[in-house]
């Protein structure tokens, strides 16, 4: 079900602003790729590039190894919201998912079926004018599914979605995950890249800063702490860096290394614990300090 | 082939399911036929001239409904879903131009239907005057300029890319001016001092005026079409092909 989504040496420049510089990396099929970075990073603009809006000046977007425009089903590899409020407002729920459905060369059958995933079937007759941001936030959700895609690309989805709605979208990408598909999400909802993400990239003034996982954004820092006043000397010697906060140390190895170590040299713990950086202190620590309005 | 016609229907039911266009063809057709009723020989006459006044707003409609097709996404803003279901922008735009081509006949031969309807409840004495050669070169010829008409239009809007603006200088700003000259010839003479206005006009206007090529000549008649249609199509393709929907 899953395609491959990469970016190879993507740049960007509008007029004399670099926008975008040598962006790379992939997502995989099952995996929920977290796109994060400062306002006016680029995020937006990575994701218009993937989905053939935008042509870079150097580089290219790849779904499946070929160029989006280059699929003779484009919607059917590929799922995209950009932005919930880009439909027609003068059309109702169910003529802009027939009027997807029939471009996509699925039934109308297949639009029901969307409106009704993302629960909109009781507004189907509703104009899109008419709808709160959060229900055309499903809307624009139900419409990138038309085609039943091997990847989402998602800007900022939940946005505008009441709590119950954010736990919704969380199964949802969970589940189409789970099922082999790629995601590719542009949030600043870290609670919810907590919850739901993979894999992490972080974007700061157009280029990549992080491509990682969660679990080595939590385990990046162990916390130990030992009566055994030997433990600084094996630290020094294994050469990690360390710091000392009061009795014990924040050291930049696994948990699992740091526990062998003590291990061989008879140290007794008294604590060993991942204490790795929260997101927010992550992305603070791998983005640029501010945005200085470089980015459209 | 298959994922033309796709797109052709998909374009075609884009510019008619909502309430702008439809409002816009009751209004084109509910006027015609008050002109109709108030045009000598509208009411009274045969099917032909009945026809001719039902139709007055035809290609006012036609031009509408081509700047829509080609306009609604960019300032909706719906570009943005319509090219990444589509990220071919030229089958899109190659699908539009269908779209024109298929409404404008529509529209055509709907016009036509409804008047005979009418002309029937209204003169059932004169049925037979429906069925001839007369109507059918004149609709022959309706066929023709509308087309024009709406080529312009197009050509127009997909350079514009904006409903106002493109409504103005294509559909409105001619069909005015027309209604202007009809009642006040003496003003070609002021706005068109050097006689320039033949190589400048929009062909929608000359159609409209009801001019033809060989009155204002093949030299003007090649400058306006290059300057109305050629040219706009051309560079609206390239900007529709580049342009960055927001």
């Amino acid at each position: 079900m899953g395609v491959v989504l990469a970016l190879h040496g993507v740049s960007k420049t509008y007029g004399r602003v670099q926008v975008l510089t040598d962006v790379t990396f992939t997502c995989r099929p099952g995996t929920i790729t977290a796109f994060c970075g400062p306002n006016g990073a680029g995020k937006s603009t990575v994701l218009r590039v993937l989905a053939g809006l935008t042509s870079p000046d150097a580089g290219e977007a790849l779904i499946d190894g070929q160029r989006l425009s280059s699929l003779a089903e484009p919607a059917r590899s590929l799922g995209v919201v950009l932005d919930a409020s880009a439909f027609h407002p003068g059309r109702t729920v169910r003529e802009t998912l027939r009027l997807g459905a029939m471009t996509t060369g699925v039934s109308a059958g297949r639009a029901a079926a969307c409106a009704e995933l993302v629960g909109l079937e009781a507004v189907q007759r509703r104009r899109v004018g008419q709808l709160s941001l959060g229900m055309r936030q499903r809307l624009g959700i139900a419409h990138a599914l038309l085609g039943d895609p091997g990847a989402l690309v998602l800007d900022e989805p939940s946005n505008g979605l009441d709590p119950s709605g954010i736990v919704w979208l969380d199964e949802l990408l969970r589940s189409f995950a789970s099922r082999g598909g790629t995601v590719l999400v542009s949030t600043h909802q870290l609670a919810a890249v907590e919850r739901t993400a993979d894999r992490l990239v972080a974007i700061s003034r157009g280029e990549v800063v992080a491509d990682t996982t969660l679990a080595a954004v939590r385990t990046a820092r162990t916390r130990v702490a030992s009566d055994d006043t030997r433990l600084e000397d094996v630290l020094r010697r294994a050469g990690c860096q360390f710091r000392r906060t009061g009795s014990s140390f924040s050291v930049e190895m696994k948990p699992s290394t740091i526990g062998r170590l003590a291990c061989e040299q008879g140290i007794a713990l008294t604590e060993l614990r991942a204490d790795g950086l929260g997101l927010e202190e992550f992305l603070a620590a791998v983005s640029a300090p501010e945005y200085d309005g470089a980015v459209r | 082939m298959r994922m033309l016609l796709r797109l052709i229907t998909v374009e075609v039911r884009r510019a008619l399911d909502t309430r702008a266009p439809r409002w816009a063809f009751v209004i084109t057709i509910g006027v015609g036929i008050s002109l109709s009723l108030v045009v000598p020989g509208g009411a009274s006459g045969s099917f032909e001239s009945f026809v001719a006044a039902v139709s007055l707003g035809l290609p006012l409609l036609v031009g509408m409904l081509a700047v829509m097709v080609f306009t609604t996404d960019w300032d909706t803003r719906a570009a943005l879903v319509t090219f990444v279901l589509t990220p071919r922008r030229s089958r899109v735009i190659v699908a539009r131009y269908f779209a024109v081509l298929a409404l404008t006949v529509g529209t055509l031969l709907t016009i036509h239907v409804i008047a005979a309807l009418l002309f029937i409840a209204v003169h059932n004495e004169a049925v037979n005057t429906i069925f001839t050669i007369g109507v059918a070169a004149q609709m022959a010829s309706m066929l023709g300029t509308t087309v024009a008409s709406a080529l312009t239009a197009t050509a127009v809007a997909s350079l514009v890319l904006r409903t106002a603006p493109a409504l103005v200088i294509a559909v409105f700003a001619p069909f005015v001016l027309t209604i202007a000259l009809a009642f006040t010839p003496e003003l070609l003479v002021w706005i068109n001092p050097y006689g320039f206005a033949g190589w400048l006009a929009s062909p929608t206007l000359r159609w409209m005026t009801g001019s033809s090529d060989s009155t204002v000549g093949v030299g003007p008649a090649l400058a306006s079409f290059l300057l109305w249609t050629a040219a706009p199509l051309v560079l609206g393709w390239v900007r529709q092909l580049r342009t960055e929907p927001r």
